[in-house]
């Protein structure tokens, strides 16, 4: 009984969250450890306005301001990214719709020794 | 270019789930090493050779772009004569090598530096120096040729001037003929001490903020006669003479560039260690590492560094540093100056006039220079020091930035226990006591004295 309720409970988040309103595009070989690079962004239905990155196991962020640079048609190029090491972050995308309601998108990523 | 698709909503759940399919294809083999007799060496998964695989080899040097000359040998040549030269100095006895002694792991085996007088850190090694993105404790230096130009005129250091920088290559001929044919000619009016007086330099870069300006011109230009000497001085003067201190530090890069050490025994292992087959990687059986390399010991302590100990989390890659800079937490002895560490680099090289973004830099092009360009001002990095390479350690006791331990083991204890708190900012949370074992001490000290490289070659080691 237990387990249906946490099945309905995680499919009504599941539609109600929006799918994939972000795409990411990472250079080839995926983000590489330790050096500046890169990346595209897609955004659905809103502007991106900030990107920074995070471990939250260490309680620390990154050691970079990245920029963005916006490509047209919902595609925005994030330049100056530095994941300086291996472990789990979290990426955070800044994201202001256009009735100017802002919201935060975290995608975890695991970044390997080597990568 | 891969795409990442992430689906929000499903991601946690399955990350969730594949940590835990991960965690547990590993019990075994870690039950199966930890059952083994102390005293052996452990066996070696597929996991852990490719972890050891991104530690080893040394990759070639990273270009230096922002001079020309560094991979010049006559530059290099050049650099020696001078690194090795005590008359670079105030009072014509400290040298860079002085503190950068190849027969002390090219630094000084003290606590802290002594130049002319006693400088409130250790002194890095310049052995491999050449692989970091950041030059100094605090990275207050974007380049090698930019940091050569701190020690040189810093009073405590080797507190040479500007002026004097220029006055002594024009008397010195061979000097001044191997500048010559490297960068052209000296100063048109260097032999005139009119204009390019004995003792005359700037103030050295103050670290900026908004709400300490620090002394203003007039402050600085009272504080020291050399100071004053250096305003006095014509601006086109002072401009070439900041281009004869640029050009030496150059040289200086261009020779410590070749400061580079052979394999050490670690990496000696690590190449050893045969391919890996598929059916041996489907298998997932542990396998004995090559024999006759590293002793059972520093096997075991190398196994308890990349596993356990996650020593690895900021001492990776093949320098067994990332080079940014990290909390330990380490308390303000008593009576120790306060010291701020990477925020004040920050805010240092931000303003350096000999940064990779002024004038005197070889790569003009903005979009290329990225560690200045996305560098974030940080309250983080308050009490943050670089992470030195492990590379070579067992040769430059003492340790940390202030020099307060005197053996690899103290280190070692320091790690086992965290004691105290930092004076400012916060202990990096990853941190956690380790509490070893003696001979777990034991083990992580021998493999840390196999990252003891073959010597730099002979023709550099000297004068």
């Amino acid at each position: 009984m237990h387990r249906f309720a946490l099945l309905l409970c995680l499919v009504t988040v599941a539609c109600a969250t929006p799918r994939a309103e972000l795409d990411i595009l990472f250079p080839p070989g995926g983000p590489p450890l330790n050096q500046h690079f890169t990346f595209e962004v897609t955004v659905d239905g809103a502007d991106l306005v900030g990107v920074d990155a995070g471990m939250p196991a260490h309680n620390h962020g990154i050691n970079t301001v990245p920029e963005i640079l916006p490509l047209g048609d919902g595609h925005w190029q994030v330049s100056g990214m530095l994941l300086h090491m291996p472990g789990a972050w979290e990426m955070y995308f800044d994201l202001r719709d256009a009735a100017g309601r802002s919201h935060r998108v975290v995608r975890p990523l695991q970044l390997e020794h080597g990568g | 270019m891969k795409a990442a698709r992430l689906i929000a909503a499903a991601t946690p759940a399955l990350v969730l789930s594949s940590l835990l399919l991960l965690d547990l294809a590993a019990a075994p083999q870690q039950a199966a090493a930890s059952s083994k007799q102390a005293g052996a060496a452990p066996q070696w998964s597929y996991q852990e050779v490719r972890l050891l695989r991104s530690l080893s080899p040394l990759p070639a040097l990273p270009p230096a772009p922002s001079n020309r000359f560094a991979d010049s040998a006559a530059a290099a040549r050049f650099g020696q004569a001078l690194f090795f030269d005590p008359a670079l100095s105030a009072n014509g006895e400290v040298a860079c090598a002085t503190c950068h002694d190849p027969e002390q792991g090219w630094s000084d085996a003290k606590p802290l530096a002594e130049g002319i007088r006693q400088v409130g850190r250790n002194t890095p090694t310049s052995l491999l120096a050449a692989y970091g993105r950041w030059q100094f404790w605090d990275g207050r230096a974007d380049s090698m040729w930019a940091q050569a130009r701190w020690p040189l005129e810093h009073p405590d250091e080797m507190g040479f001037t500007r002026s004097g920088l220029v006055r002594y290559l024009a008397r010195t001929p061979a000097l001044r003929a191997q500048y010559h044919a490297l960068f052209g000619p000296l100063p048109e009016g260097c032999d005139d001490p009119a204009r390019f007086p004995d003792a005359a330099r700037p103030p050295l870069p103050q670290a900026s903020d908004p709400f300490d300006p620090g002394p203003n011109l007039e402050q600085l230009t009272a504080s020291d006669p050399a100071h004053a000497r250096w305003f006095a001085m014509d601006e086109a003067d002072r401009n070439a003479a900041t281009q004869v201190v640029v050009h030496v530090g150059k040289a200086l890069e261009a020779y410590q560039r070749r400061l580079i050490t052979g394999p050490s025994p670690f990496d000696r292992f690590v190449a050893a260690f045969p391919q890996q087959t598929a059916e041996a990687i489907a298998a997932r059986a542990p396998s004995d590492g090559p024999a006759g390399i590293l002793g059972p010991a520093a096997q075991r302590g190398l196994k308890f560094f990349i596993g356990p100990g996650k020593c690895i989390n900021c001492h990776f890659g093949p320098m067994l540093s990332g080079g940014e800079f990290h909390n330990l937490g380490l308390a303000l002895p008593a009576g120790a100056a306060f010291d701020s560490g990477r925020v004040d680099g920050i805010r240092t090289v931000r303003v350096d006039p000999l940064n990779g973004r002024g004038v005197y830099s070889d790569a003009q092009d903005w979009d290329s220079n990225v560690k200045l360009r996305y560098l974030k001002y940080d309250q983080h990095t308050f009490g943050a020091y670089k992470t030195p390479s492990l590379r070579n350690v067992a040769r430059t006791a003492p340790y940390m930035h202030d020099g307060r331990f005197a053996s690899l083991e103290e280190v070692l204890e320091f790690y086992s226990k965290l004691p105290g708190q930092p004076p400012s900012g916060h202990r990096e949370e990853t941190l956690v006591p380790l509490d070893l074992s003696p001979a777990q001490i034991a083990d992580l000290s021998a493999f840390l004295r196999s990252l003891t490289g073959s010597p730099v070659a002979a023709e550099w080691r000297r004068p």
